[in-house]
């Protein structure tokens, strides 16, 4: 079967974590993730200033290793992270901002993205 | 008819289309999710999608006329609902809650649905998301 996921909920929420082990466990049974996108609170995950304290595990690390591991994108909404201060090195660059903090896997995207998989084919699961 | 299906352009036959329903239950401007969810509305419409959007509980407010959101310095969510058709979601409803106190209130805008006829408006949609 194939997935797409949402991923709404911030990273300190337990569905953010739902969402990641659930991630991992379709990609472990063999099935085919589309893509997963962040939107609302969950955009932070993205991040590479997020620090979790010590013992707590790191969202954006288990997200990267699931990249590297799977290829799946990692799409984040553009507006949703503009706006909690996610910002690729582009968008520093057009909205005149002294820094970047993308971390590396993840990918600023639009809401087409997103869209674009709403297909009768492919499940839906959305983390909110 | 059954609104997850419409006649193709060209050969008139019925096809499958996907429809999707934001049920949007959040206080306008406590959070950005009512904003978040008219704004995936807005791109979902763009790309040919069948929108409806269903207020409910908290979100009944957002309804209301006469938003003075500049008080919070934030955008009007009564000026992103009323754009909502602009971008073509024409089919706005909210639940109708008799507790509510704007329950006698609420805008022209969108039209009630009763509470009994939630669960099977809500299963004539493909995909649904809960703000």
């Amino acid at each position: 079967m194939i997935f797409s996921v949402i991923v709404r909920a911030a990273p300190d929420n337990v569905g953010h974590l739902l969402a990641l082990n659930t991630c991992e466990e379709l990609i472990r049974q063999g099935h085919q993730l589309e893509q997963i996108f962040f939107y609302e609170s969950a955009v932070v995950a993205a991040s590479a200033l997020l620090l979790p304290e010590q013992d707590e595990l790191s969202v954006t690390r288990r997200w990267q290793a699931l990249f590297t591991a799977s290829e799946v994108p990692l799409f984040v909404c553009v507006a949703a992270a503009l706006k909690r201060g996610v910002v690729n090195e582009q968008e520093a660059t057009s909205h005149a901002l002294p820094a970047h903090n993308l971390a590396d896997g993840f990918e600023i995207a639009g809401l087409g993205e997103w869209i674009g998989t709403l297909q009768p084919t492919i499940k839906q699961v959305t983390f909110a | 008819m059954d609104r997850n299906l419409a006649a193709d352009d060209k050969t008139g036959n019925l096809c499958l289309v996907k429809t999707l329903l934001f049920i949007i239950q959040s206080d306008p401007y406590a959070t950005s999710k009512v904003s978040d969810a008219i704004d995936m509305a807005y791109a979902a419409a763009v790309f040919e999608i069948e929108v409806a959007v269903l207020f409910s509980g908290a979100a009944l407010s957002c309804l209301l006329q006469g938003h003075q959101s500049r008080l919070l310095d934030k955008k009007s969510i009564e000026k992103k609902i009323l754009a909502l058709p602009i971008y073509g979601v024409d089919e706005l409803r909210y639940v109708v809650d008799a507790n509510s106190p704007f329950a006698s209130m609420l805008a022209g805008i969108a039209d009630p649905l009763p509470e009994s006829e939630q669960a099977a408006y809500m299963a004539g949609f493909q995909e649904i998301q809960v703000f």
